[in-house]
């Protein structure tokens, strides 16, 4: 059964050189920032925090985007910060994202905003999250997400070509897409479209008192900035098929809404991508886990270990106590039988051998000696729980 | 040092101890065929009781156990002669093994145990005496296939426990 507890155990993790994955967000964009903040000269990233929204507002008033990602990050919770990344007014590079970049482990989520999130900006808003949707790959443990504005008409509604099946952000695994048309009126003449994702990613991060899932957007519904949408039930059903996120138009007793599903885009129908708290949990994974074995090693003044079967076990035993470690965190599943849902397996002599015949001559243990299966966390959505609507 | 490298050590240990007291006799190594030699003279021995153990390594060696043997032969020049004079040479040795101004085997080896093996005698051309000493020995002795595993870097250690971080769909 899944761990209610691993989102905010990571939300409070220490952050630094050899601290826990930062969970921190990166908002991309095109409008220009001016005024008094200034980008950090290695990134370009603007660090936002709560108590610089008001000059950032009152200095930018026109950046509805970013204006708009700001009250929805720091509206209700009070996230600790947020990174802005402006273009300039161009169009966004992977050279610029490579550059906020520069410390690889200060963020991890990514997002594109602009005032209508596509509505009225869809080609060049598509194209910056493409780019963003490319540039995210596995590698770099990053996960991209947005929303997408589809206004609910008579005449029915139409998804991109890019959001269908087999379409460039469809097939991206590591980017999530949700399909809203929930806005509001910033001013007399000016409409600004919300990001669900994001206000339910900052609950879910950065505080909240269930935020078990980001599935659970009745969480960050009380967001006052974030609602549902208006769609049609075929509408739906379209956003469903090609395996795009959606408000799901059920409501508790509270009136609160949910998202449909939590998984990665993936370019077939129903979606065989990890949630996205499943990815979060390994992108952890990945990196508690060397950090763990290498604090471990460099804390009692040690520069390695002796490339033999004695030093295999003593990395062995290191990584196991840190899949320990995380299991009691809630970040790994459990067995039925209360047991955590992984196995570490360490090779034989003669099959580490068949790996590098040299290896103890060589003083390199080959990757590969030790081989384990995880499962890592898997929410619980409240879709799949039964309410009693009557 | 090796088992071997000790025992050598020890016969020169006792060859050096005998130079200092201006004592002209050989110690003669194991498997020594006595032909043509000069009384009197030492000959050695040693035999592993308990060498190994789990894990060793460079840096820890290995904890060993063993006898070593140490006969002394001397010729009489006839049946009536007195042989007080003959066992000195023997005496010296066994009490600089055990004497703690000297212990001159003590950089090498603890000796635990000393035992004196029985007097004997057997006539042939000549009558030749032998006695002999077992010391019990323990030391630690050093390895030499440890030296084949090298150290590896903190970063192959981490890309080893990288590499077994796997996710089933």
């Amino acid at each position: 059964m899944s761990q209610p507890t691993f989102i905010r155990v990571i939300s409070q993790s220490t952050t630094g050189a050899l601290g826990a994955l930062p969970r921190s967000i990166v908002v991309a964009g095109r409008e220009p920032i001016v005024g008094s903040i200034e980008p950090n000269t290695n990134t370009g990233l603007y660090k936002i925090t709560a108590a610089l929204v008001a000059t950032f507002e009152e200095e930018n008033p026109t950046a509805y985007g970013f204006i708009k990602a700001l009250r929805t990050a720091f509206g209700f919770i009070g996230t600790t910060e947020i990174y802005l990344l402006s273009t300039q007014g161009v169009a966004l590079t992977s050279a610029m994202l490579d550059k906020a970049n520069y410390n690889p482990r200060a963020w991890s989520f990514l997002n594109v905003a602009s005032q209508t999130n596509g509505l009225d900006d869809e080609s060049t808003f598509l194209a910056d999250c493409i780019t963003a949707a490319t540039w995210t790959t596995a590698a770099k443990r990053k996960v991209f997400f947005h929303s997408f504005s589809v206004e609910a008409g008579e005449y029915g509604e139409t998804l991109p070509a890019e959001l269908q099946l087999a379409g460039a952000l469809t097939t991206k695994p590591r980017t999530k897409s949700l399909i809203t048309n929930a806005k509001e009126a910033f001013d007399e003449y000016t409409d600004v479209y919300h990001d669900p994702l994001l206000a339910c990613l900052c609950f879910c991060l950065y505080g909240g008192s269930i935020a078990r899932s980001l599935g659970s957007l009745s969480d960050a519904h009380d967001f006052a900035e974030v609602d549902g949408d208006t769609y049609s039930a075929a509408f739906r059903a379209t956003i469903e098929s090609n395996s795009l996120a959606q408000y799901n138009g059920a409501k508790d007793q509270g009136g609160s809404k949910f998202v449909y599903d939590t998984f990665l885009n993936d370019d077939v129908n129903p979606p065989l991508t990890a949630q996205l708290e499943t990815i979060i949990a390994q992108d952890y994974i990945d990196d508690f886990v060397p950090i763990s074995v290498r604090n471990a090693l460099q804390g009692a003044g040690r520069t390695g270990v002796e490339a033999s079967y004695k030093g295999l076990l003593e990395i062995y035993t290191l990584t196991n106590t840190a899949l320990n470690t995380l299991w009691k965190g809630g970040v790994i599943q459990t067995k039925a039988d209360g047991t955590a849902d992984y196995t570490l397996t360490l090779k034989t002599l003669a099959e580490i051998d068949a790996l590098n015949p040299n290896w103890r001559a060589e003083g390199v243990i080959p990757v590969g000696a030790i081989v384990g299966q995880i499962r890592a966390y898997g929410a619980i959505h409240y879709a799949n729980i039964l309410f009693n609507y009557n | 040092m090796t088992i071997a490298e000790k025992y050598y050590a020890m016969n020169r240990a006792i060859i050096d101890f005998l130079k200092t007291q201006s004592l002209d006799v050989s110690v003669y190594k194991y498997g020594r065929v006595a032909q043509d030699i000069k009384y009197p003279y030492f000959q050695s021995d040693y035999k592993i009781k308990d060498g190994t153990q789990p894990f060793p390594s460079k840096q820890s060696g290995t904890y060993t156990e063993f006898d070593y043997f140490l006969n002394y032969f001397v010729a009489a020049k006839n049946e009536n002669s007195n042989d007080a004079a003959l066992f000195t040479t023997f005496e010296k040795v066994k009490e600089a093994i055990g004497n703690p101004y000297y212990i001159i085997l003590q950089p090498i080896a603890s000796v635990l145990k000393i035992v004196l093996t029985p007097e004997f005698s057997f006539k042939g051309g000549r009558e030749v005496l032998m006695r002999g000493l077992i010391l019990t020995c323990r030391t630690v002795c050093s390895n030499v296939l440890s030296e084949v595993a090298k150290q590896t870097t903190i970063e192959n250690v981490v890309e080893v426990a990288e590499g077994a971080l796997e996710y089933p769909n």
